[in-house]
């Protein structure tokens, strides 16, 4: 009996372990058609300063072009994305600065500057829109998924995962603390499977959010001037990426609503 | 004055001439009947009437006029539209009817009353309304109105009128002004409905209340109700203000003394007169501020304005903050203007606060503002440094043209602070920095400077062989324990492995069997339970159960540290079933029950100790 109930367990763990790695490989593979191919480690190390450089001497512009360039080479760079930000915001291009923060947040979730920074930026936006969707009640549980990335989230998954086949292997060879390995090792997968199922969620719901540049731009039915226009949003407007068809981009709001906007008004990095 | 036709009267006239032409020749009982007839006739026909009055046939633009629609007869048809009549407003102001029935003659009167509203002085004509009653048509006599555009003679005086005034009638683009509606009444009245159209090319700012005054006017002292607001040109021309209506109803002059003085009509029954108020036309000429001297940095703002700055300290340590306030303070807009212009030495750290702006609205002044801006000044090098001048361009309203505010900020002394340098050379001189503008919590936190950037955040492949990697290894492990642990046991440590797993099922399934067969024989339940129940620690035991005597079986028990209390109750249990199968021991549903727990307590207990 206890045979089977633990091969079950190692079955069910592993499943489990899985899913969230086949999330994590959908996130991997859209981001492995961004550029890659770093520069010499020393070419981003002269941008880096010359960013910092060009950003204290009120060069804003010159920041935002250092900053740029080493995105081109990485865009996955927290830190990079949140100095273009305020770089960007020292320049007046409140939409495009926000679309960096938003973007640093991807890999940056816990860094309080950057949270300071999009609150106080998004006091200067009109729209007062949210920057995530709502979760369902029961997505609410799952309170740890805003503060991790999916990487980390996996990481977490598979350590957990990891540890509690341990300690039921741990079990099979040391048969006298057998009660003792099944009562954590259930404990274990428990939170093993709460953290899948979080990593999962997170990959599911993953979006790419950027914010709109120009002062104010119509969102239209479908992707052409003279379709209806569905809503309005202005400069700074929070947007999630949903599609791309040429010069149209397909974005979404916080608040469900969907159009269509020319590429030209919205930013996403 | 009256507009009506009475047509079957000449009938009538003409029946009673006949009759008594009649009588004068001596006519017979025929005549009599013919008098009868026709009389009844007339009567009948006298019923279908229509008339149309005015209440007034002259008035001004004040005043409304009541028209009244009157049809008499026994069949009244639709009342007809009002037919249009261009410079008058009409809307219906109310129907009533009456019905009589005198002597079995049956009479219908409806009264329907229009309200007629000239939009501009004229005489006006009402066309004649038709309206079929008693199966003919009827139409009224057309009326004539007179309406002038002042106050009609003998009323210099007027009970109400209204003013508009503005504090400024040619003011610049972005110039606030003040315009106020004063409403003078030397009536008491009342269900006022006041209308304003809405006004193109300005910004409206409404002051909230009114103000309430007294103010002799020629002959009268006047109640005044002042109304204001806020006009914010935004573009230059010529414009009209929208004329403020005032409906109300006012006490009648003609009324009895008692109805004036209860113009509610609470005592005295129906109370005053409807009456429109107009104020009268006013311009405002917007001017264009002008392209002339105007300066490239010109800020926006309109209007007239001081500057003031200071710093909190002129000398601080190396690597500490001062904050310099600039304060701006005026009667105008600042709200949407440029900030001022400030050029500080490179050799400091500024770091600008969010602006307050304060905005003060008055019904004299218009807009009072205030606009403070604070910037965080580090001083990073040691030294006295040249802070420039702080400047703003405005329009000023009173000379006309652009002028420049200045104010000279002074020199700001850095001394030279050996633990800056020190906490400058780990930190390049951020922590002061940063706390600095936290501690202000309204502008950016400054830059990650010495933060990892060349970490890759995406899922590297490293990553993902760490994520697959340690599950898999702790898989692998788990895998060979088990592999281990199958190999080490032989297929009968196998068999007695899985009896021994599953002996309690076996054992509750036998008794549960032995249960639905006791109602048919009971001996052999009871023969079946004790069976089951030595196979059962037979397979817990791994020992061959069903040979054990109930005293092996006892000491079995006691081996493996059963409760001796339980092992008491099992082996008095073990020799009733061993009286009943073998010596023929009484039995009923009651032993057979009480034997039956016992034994399911013993097996539970066991299989929680093997």
């Amino acid at each position: 009996m206890l045979t089977t109930f633990r091969t079950r367990l190692l079955i069910l763990s592993t499943i489990l372990w899985c899913q969230p790695l086949v999330a994590a490989t959908d996130i991997a593979s859209n981001n492995s058609e961004l550029p890659s191919g770093l520069d010499p480690a020393n070419a981003q190390a002269t941008l880096w300063a010359q960013g910092l450089s060009s950003y204290d001497s009120g060069a804003y512009d010159e920041a935002i072009t250092n900053f740029s360039k080493m995105l081109v080479a990485n865009p996955a760079q927290g830190h990079v994305l949140y100095n273009l930000g305020n770089s960007l915001y020292r320049a007046q291009r409140t939409g495009e600065a926000l679309a960096a923060y938003y973007a640093a947040r991807r890999y940056l979730p816990r860094d309080p500057d950057l949270k300071a920074n999009i609150a106080y930026v998004e006091t200067f936006t009109t729209d007062k829109l949210k920057s995530q969707f709502p979760q369902a009640p029961w997505q609410q549980a799952f309170f740890w998924l805003p503060q991790i990335t999916l990487t980390e989230s996996a990481y977490l998954t598979a350590g957990v995962a990891g540890i509690a086949i341990l300690i039921f292997a741990l079990g099979l060879f040391l048969p006298n603390i057998k009660k003792a390995t099944l009562v954590i090792n259930a404990g274990l997968s428990a939170v093993s499977a709460a953290l899948a199922i979080g990593t999962v969620i997170k990959g599911q719901n993953f979006s790419l959010w950027g914010a709109v540049t120009s002062e104010q731009v119509a969102i239209h039915a479908d992707k052409n001037q003279e379709a209806a226009v569905v809503f309005e949003l202005r400069k700074g407007a929070p947007v999630s990426l949903q599609e791309r068809d040429g010069n149209w981009t397909m974005i979404k709001i916080s608040d469900g609503k969907k159009g269509w906007v020319e590429n030209d008004n919205v930013r996403f990095y | 004055m009256t507009g009506k036709m009475h047509a079957p009267i000449g009938i009538m006239f003409t029946s009673f001439a006949r009759l008594g032409a009649a009588c004068r020749q001596g006519a017979n009982r025929f005549a009599l009947l013919v008098l009868c007839l026709s009389s009844a006739i007339s009567t009948a026909a006298i019923g279908g009437t229509l008339s149309g009055t005015l209440d007034k046939s002259q008035g001004n633009l004040n005043d409304e006029f009541v028209y009244t629609l009157t049809a008499e007869g026994n069949e009244i048809g639709d009342i007809p539209e009002f037919p249009p009549v261009t410079g008058l407003r009409i809307h219906q102001g109310g129907t009533s009817n009456s019905y009589s029935n005198i002597n079995g003659k049956v009479s219908n009167s409806y009264e329907v009353r229009f309200i007629l509203e000239p939009e501009h002085a004229g005489t006006f004509v009402i066309p004649p309304v038709t309206m079929t009653i008693d199966g003919k048509q009827e139409k009224t006599f057309p009326l004539k109105l007179d309406v002038t555009k002042d106050q009609v003679k003998g009323d210099t005086e007027p009970e109400v009128f209204i003013e508009r005034i503005l504090s400024d009638d040619t003011p610049f683009v972005g110039e606030a002004i003040v315009a106020k509606t004063q409403i003078f009444t030397r009536v008491q009245f009342s269900q006022p409905r006041a209308s304003v159209d809405p006004m193109t090319g300005f910004q409206k700012i409404e002051i909230q209340g009114e103000k309430n005054f007294r103010k002799a006017v020629g002959a009268f002292t006047y109640n005044v109700i002042e109304l204001a607001e806020i006009l914010i040109p935004s573009q230059p021309g010529d414009f009209q203000m929208p004329t403020f209506i005032l409906q109300t109803v006012i006490p009648d002059p003609n009324a009895p003394a008692a109805r004036r003085r209860d113009p509610f009509g609470m005592l005295s029954g129906p109370r005053g007169i409807r009456k429109k108020y107009r104020s009268q036309e006013k311009f405002i000429k917007v001017k264009p501020l002008p392209t002339k001297g105007r300066p490239t940095d010109f800020s926006g703002a309109v209007g007239r304005f001081q500057l003031k700055a200071n710093l909190s300290a002129a000398e601080i340590p190396q690597g500490e903050t001062t904050t310099l306030a600039v304060e701006l303070v005026g009667l105008g807009r600042l709200k949407g203007a440029s900030p001022p212009k400030i050029t500080l030495p490179d050799t400091l750290k500024v770091y600008a606060d969010k602006p307050v702006e304060e905005e003060r609205i008055d019904r004299d002044k218009a807009i009072g503002s205030k606009s403070i801006y604070k910037f965080a000044l580090v001083g990073n090098k040691a030294g006295s440094f040249d802070l420039g001048k702080v400047t703003f361009w405005y329009f000023d309203t009173d000379s006309g043209s652009y002028k420049q505010l200045q104010h000279n900020l002074g020199s700001l002394v850095v001394t030279a602070n050996p633990q800056f340098q020190q906490a400058g050379a780990a930190t390049d001189g951020l922590t002061t920095n940063k706390q600095a503008v936290k501690t202000l919590g309204e502008d950016l936190i400054g830059l990650h400077r010495n933060a990892d950037y060349t970490v890759d955040h995406r899922t590297t492949t490293a990553d993902f062989i760490w994520i697959i990697g340690f599950p898999s290894l702790a898989s692998l492990c788990a895998l060979g324990g088990l592999i281990r642990r199958r190999l080490a046991q032989n297929p009968q440590q196998r068999h007695q492995r899985q009896r021994k797993t599953k002996a309690l099922r076996r054992y509750t399934q036998a008794t549960a069997t032995a249960i639905g067969s006791n109602s048919q024989d009971l001996r052999q339940a009871v023969l079946t339970v004790e069976k089951a129940f030595k196979e059962f620690v037979g397979d817990k035991l791994a020992i061959e159960g069903r040979a054990l005597t109930t005293a092996e079986l006892t000491q079995q028990l006691a081996a493996i540290g059963t409760d001796p209390a339980m092992i008491t109750t099992a082996q008095k249990v073990l020799n009733d079933l061993d009286q009943v199968n073998y010596g023929g021991g009484e039995i009923n549903n009651s032993r057979f029950d009480s034997w039956l727990n016992s034994l399911q307590q013993i097996a539970t207990e066991v299989d929680k100790l093997c």
